[in-house]
């Protein structure tokens, strides 16, 4: 067992227990002065609709959405409110209600079969979470395993309506672009609308892979913070060059050490058309990069 | 804050072998406390937490290191923790072994595989890498904890 000494040896690293405890603490009162922010989707509904990926918090779903108590799909489903409630006991009024527009929306744009199957998901999801929830417990393996499962299924329905649905809750301002260009036995593997903070636009990811490597493009609003600049804060990656080429800059950033998982980023702005698209990727050169970049703006 | 309790000595643990003191270490314990308090909301699968704590851990200590490589050198201290190598040749992986030879990349694909048994799967989606990057930096290391104990052999002969 290649491990064992590893675990024993790990296991006798001395811990400072009262000086770890007065260290978790500060960590946490470091946290609680940031301030509490409230959600703007319960992590529950992420967690069973993995397709929108929804980071940050403070927003809820505009307008004035008032579902018919009795006529609600979480009543059709669930039987009542309170029998989903129980296994998410922690959530909002708002945000059962947030769920229920999620239902009609999946209701709208699933087949019948394909919905009665997703709601199917929902309910063992939610059965799972009850139980977990009365036993006061977190998850077993085998009950990890099929929650995730379940997700994995449920969001091949969900992406079939995800746009429709980052949409109810913000407007692009930008058109969605793809690439016409896509390196030799690359394939698109995932594409994903996200809110990354209050009052932003979504931003658009699509990844690609070839079975070993992968890239990715993330579009989002010109004014709007990417994730090319996180990249450059802390992260593993140095601003190396910026250029021009066919009339848009272009900013390039390299690798500062090999903790860092891509090869290589880019960015292109087009501020007529008011977005930016980044791109990372771990196996392509920067002339393969740029002439992704330039399929996704070139229309 | 009853979850961080039962995994306080992992976090702590994990920390350690990047940073070889104690200081560091628990500074990197705050900032993940920190870290996932703040950002808890954000956890898409509850059940994946303790995955997801150990990423930040991770994550936590590569940043501090690299922050400190530009500074000063990290004081270890991990002599005074840990009891002597048996000797074993055979490709029996140690802490002294995974601290003394390897790169922060490498430090984190064998402790997420040969302490805490996740797949190479599990190992590529916490990293953000591919599965073939996981698998490669591993036999990687495994050949450098494996010169180096020749080496040591050799020099003990």
């Amino acid at each position: 067992m290649k491990g064992k000494n590893l675990k024993e040896d790990m296991q006798n690293i001395k811990v400072p227990k009262e000086k770890l405890h007065q260290r978790i603490e500060s960590g946490v009162r470091q946290a609680e002065s940031k301030g509490k922010k409230k959600r703007r989707v319960p992590k529950w509904i992420l967690s069973s609709v993995a397709s929108v990926v929804i980071i940050g918090s403070g927003v809820t779903f505009g307008g004035s959405y008032i579902a018919d108590a009795a006529e609600s799909l979480i009543n059709q489903i669930f039987g009542s409110e309170e029998n989903l409630m129980q296994a998410y006991p922690d959530e909002s009024q708002e945000e059962i209600d947030d769920f229920d527009r999620h239902l009609e929306l999946a209701k709208e744009n699933l087949t019948e079969e394909e919905f009665n199957d997703y709601s199917e998901l929902i309910k063992e999801r939610t059965e799972i979470w009850s139980r977990i929830k009365e036993e006061n417990r977190e998850p077993n393996e085998n009950e990890a395993a099929r929650l995730n499962q379940i997700g994995d299924l449920q969001q091949s329905y969900t992406d079939k309506f995800a746009l429709k649905e980052v949409q109810q809750q913000a407007k692009f301002s930008f058109t969605i672009t793809k690439p016409t260009y896509i390196p030799e036995s690359y394939n698109q593997i995932g594409e994903n609308y996200s809110i990354e903070n209050v009052d932003e636009e979504p931003v658009v990811s699509l990844n690609y892979s070839n079975g070993e490597y992968l890239f990715w493009t993330q579009q989002v609003n010109i004014n709007q913070k990417d994730i090319m600049e996180e990249m450059l804060g802390d992260g593993p990656y140095k601003k190396s060059e910026t250029y021009s080429s066919n009339g848009l800059q272009f900013d390039v950033v390299s690798p500062k050490d090999e903790s860092a998982s891509f090869r290589g980023g880019m960015r292109v702005a087009v501020p007529e058309k008011d977005y930016k698209i980044v791109m990372f990727a771990e196996a392509l050169s920067k002339e393969k990069m740029e002439k992704v970049l330039l399929s996704m703006v070139e229309k | 804050m009853k979850l961080m309790k039962e995994y306080e000595n992992d976090i702590y643990r994990t920390a350690y072998v990047y940073t070889k003191n104690e200081a560091d270490a628990l500074d990197i314990v705050q900032e993940t406390v920190f870290q996932s308090y703040s950002k808890v909301n954000n956890l898409r699968n509850p059940q994946y937490f303790k995955t997801w704590l150990i990423k930040i851990t991770i994550n936590s200590a590569i940043d501090l290191v690299r922050k400190k490589k530009n500074i000063t050198h990290l004081k270890p201290e991990y002599t005074d923790n840990l009891g002597e190598d048996d000797g074993n040749i055979t490709l029996s992986i140690t802490l002294r072994g995974v601290i003394e030879n390897l790169n922060e990349q490498e430090k984190s694909i064998v402790l997420l595989k040969y302490y805490y048994g996740y797949t190479f799967k599990e190992i590529a989606d916490i990293l953000r890498v591919p599965t073939s990057t996981a698998k490669s930096v591993l036999y990687r290391s495994l050949q450098k904890m494996r010169e180096d104990m020749k080496e040591d052999d050799v020099c003990e002969r």
